[in-house]
């Protein structure tokens, strides 16, 4: 009798150990089984910045939470499309546009599968229909571009003319934030700053960008912030070449030329693993938007060049916490 | 025992080569039959392995991801559970592919008049333009008429848009390459332009003032969908408009006095005008359907599937150039244009679909893309060195050496 009872027990105990494995066992399947992607604009994942940093965003919830990362990379607006249908297919419990410009395609999925979860970057959830399963990642990048353009100012100050360059890819929203910043403070660190504003028709093309450069600095300006992507790369050499500074967009650049002031950086990664960390714990704010700004570090500056003097970082710090604190609000919209 | 007579054939036509760039390629393009360009096809993708296995990944299972990402594989297991994925992946390219059968027949038809049309571009984006103009505005009408007109209007508008360089050509000597490349970049920015923040085709939603995106065409001008679901981008009639064109493009080429004068000044325009063919006249009309074409893939593309367009997607769009490639690998025929169309479709969509798996990473995924279009557009440059090869072995032949002073002295 008592061995068959220690048997049994020893079965019990087995038994319960194996319950207990299978339990959590469970517990990380159900885990894993979350599934994220993430839909590239037609930059690809190899822009260096804006798309390769969301992916970063990506592989990093998807080894801190044990979910399932996918990746759609897009060529063409007529990929958005194929790459949401496939993220849907391999059973995705949420789906992230990694620009404005997936807004139209997103919008028809979010409607035709209200049990995912979509999220969006640089745009708002009432742009694209409201609905509850949509949210916006918005970025305050007029308040990097404000610390940015206090910067160039007091650089262009020094340097004698009070002209600054702002040399943008495309005329589009999260382009204009910038400027909007960049020009405002600019003005405000130093009166009478006159911004240039012009764009080149491109987020690829360096030629492009470094016409663009070679223009403004033609007409004066000391200093260009090139908010254009890799194209703007070729801004920012061109102005290292011309013995003027550039300020580099979106990740730290301060590597890519010789003279560059700081970068106005905009953390995309960190978005993205805020919108996956909100759908994974089923705390998803469908139908409103987050904002990353300043305050939570979501927007920023880069590496300051070491050549800046002190009182001119102390400048912009009470700039930061000025916006932080509500005081100074920069536009994030330029002026027609 | 075929080869004297394929020397009888090919004979004249050397003889009446002249010196324009489209005319030689065009002429050593219909030399070699088939076996040249498969033989580049298969060259492509074996220095393309080559490529993959470099970068430490398995080609065999890269084009098999290829393959599938294309949804090729429906054909050979339309039952298992991968059907819906494999059947929406061969709809896909198959709509892929209808731009390109166009924008090559575009290419193919100015070739055959002995003109190098680069302009398929530009074309193309006038065709979007007008047809988004159009299926924008008369929003009351019903579907046929409302369709109808926009495709016709796109259609004449890229006819008109190669238009001017075919008269150019005709009137001052103008070349066609120099022109049409001047022409896409006109055509480049003025769409830029309209799709533009604040230009007069950007959308008129409020909510969206600074997006630099059209508005949609409306419900009545968007074509009926036969494969898929209508508004996600399923396989649209215009696949079926694009198979007519083929058939077009093959009767007024082979069967019609137009396609023989075209093909007469193509050959040499010396001896078409000695035989009575108007010269002019005829390179304004090669040039103006080769336009039509074009302007009928940016229409279709509109109302087909896109139904609205950015300033974005006008920077990244490449199929007037990729028009280009499939005409070549064609030889400049309706059905050659066909395969070389389904090719490039297949690769454009099979490699960002199969490649964007996690075997590989997609940062590199975008790479190994480029690089396998890219070299099979090489290698259809290429081709002309494999004739050239092809060619010389024959002239080799002892039978042939009397006629090679001949030939040295043209």
């Amino acid at each position: 009798m008592v061995l068959f009872a220690a048997a049994a027990a020893v079965a019990l105990v087995a038994a319960g150990c194996g319950g207990g494995g299978g339990g959590d066992s469970t517990g990380t399947t159900q885990k894993s089984s979350f599934k994220a992607a993430l839909i590239s604009d037609i930059a690809g994942f190899n822009d260096n910045g804006f798309n390769k940093n969301q992916l970063k965003g990506l592989n990093n919830s998807a080894s801190k939470l044990g979910i399932t990362a996918i990746s759609k990379v897009s060529h063409s607006s007529s990929d958005y499309q194929p790459n949401y249908n496939a993220a849907i297919r391999a059973g995705a419990n949420l789906v992230i546009a990694a620009g404005f410009l997936l807004g139209d395609t997103m919008k028809k999925y979010a409607k035709q599968y209200p049990k995912v979860d979509f999220a969006i970057t640089d745009d708002s959830a009432s742009a694209v229909g409201g609905l509850k399963n949509e949210l916006g990642i918005t970025y305050a990048t007029q308040e990097g571009g404000c610390l940015v353009g206090v910067l160039a100012a007091k650089q262009a100050e020094q340097m004698g003319k009070k002209i600054i360059g702002a040399v943008g890819g495309i005329k589009i929203p999260s382009v204009d934030s910038y400027i909007a910043g960049y020009q405002y403070c600019a003005n405000k660190a130093v009166p009478g700053t006159k911004t240039l504003i012009q764009y080149s028709n491109s987020f690829t093309d360096e030629a492009a960008c470094s016409n663009v450069a070679q223009n403004e600095i033609g007409s004066g300006a000391e200093v260009i912030f090139q908010i254009a992507g890799g194209c703007g790369d070729g801004a920012l050499k061109e102005a290292s070449k011309l013995g003027k500074w550039g300020i580099g967009v979106d990740a730290d650049e301060y590597g890519v030329a010789k003279n560059i002031l700081t970068s106005a950086t905009k953390k995309t990664d960190v978005g993205v693993e805020h919108a996956i960390d909100l759908s994974f714990h089923n705390k998803f704010p469908g139908g409103t938007d987050i904002l990353l700004n300043l305050k939570n570090d979501g927007v920023g500056v880069g590496t300051i060049s070491p050549k800046v003097p002190k009182a001119w970082v102390d400048l912009m710090n009470n700039y930061k916490q000025q916006i932080i604190s509500g005081k100074l609000k920069p536009p994030a919209t330029l002026s027609k | 025992m075929s080869e004297p007579k394929r020397d009888l054939v090919e004979s004249p036509e050397e003889a009446a080569a002249t010196g324009t760039l489209a005319a030689r390629i065009s002429l050593s393009q219909r030399a070699g039959g088939v076996a040249v360009p498969v033989a580049t096809i298969v060259l492509a993708f074996l220095i393309g392995g080559l490529v993959v296995l470099a970068t430490g990944h398995n080609p065999l299972d890269t084009y098999r991801d290829v393959f599938n990402g294309a949804g090729l594989n429906w054909f050979f297991h339309p039952t298992t559970s991968t059907q819906g994925a494999a059947a929406y992946n061969l709809s896909q390219t198959l709509l892929q592919s209808t731009t390109l059968i166009l924008t090559g027949l575009a290419v193919a038809f100015a070739f055959r008049c002995g003109m190098f049309n680069i302009g398929g571009q530009g074309q193309y984006f006038v065709g979007l333009v007008v047809a988004n103009w159009l299926g924008v505005s008369f929003a009351d009408m019903s579907l046929l008429p409302h369709a109808l007109i926009t495709i016709v209007g796109a259609t004449l508008a890229g006819a008109a848009w190669a238009g001017i360089a075919g008269v150019l050509k005709a009137t001052t000597g103008a070349h066609e390459v120099i022109s049409t490349i001047m022409l896409n970049w006109i055509a480049f920015y003025m769409a830029s332009w309209l799709f533009g923040d604040g230009g007069p085709l950007q959308t008129s939603d409020p909510t969206r003032q600074t997006v630099p995106i059209s508005n949609d065409v409306a419900r009545s001008a968007q074509l009926p969908v036969i494969w898929g679901t209508h508004g996600f981008q399923g396989l649209d009639i215009g696949f079926l408009i694009a198979i007519a064109a083929l058939v077009v493009f093959w009767a007024l080429i082979n069967r019609t006095t137009l396609g023989f004068e075209v093909r007469a000044v193509g050959f040499n325009p010396d001896a078409a005008a000695y035989g009575g063919i108007n010269v002019k006249k005829n390179l304004i009309r090669a040039m103006t359907i080769s336009g039509a074409f074009a302007g009928l893939a940016g229409a279709l593309d509109m109302v087909g599937y896109l139904y609205h367009y950015g300033q974005l997607d006008v920077q990244v769009s490449q199929v007037g150039f990729i028009g280009i490639a499939v005409a070549l690998l064609g030889r400049n025929t309706a059905v050659g244009t066909f395969l070389g169309a389904v090719l490039f479709g297949g690769l454009l969509y099979g490699t960002t679909q199969g490649l964007s798996s996690n075997v590989i990473q997609p940062e590199l995924a975008t790479n190994l893309t480029y690089i396998i279009q890219g070299l099979v557009v090489l290698f259809i440059g290429a081709d002309l060195l494999i004739l050239y090869v092809w060619n010389s072995r024959r002239r080799l032949r002892p039978r042939r050496a009397a006629r090679a002073p001949v030939k040295a002295a043209a």
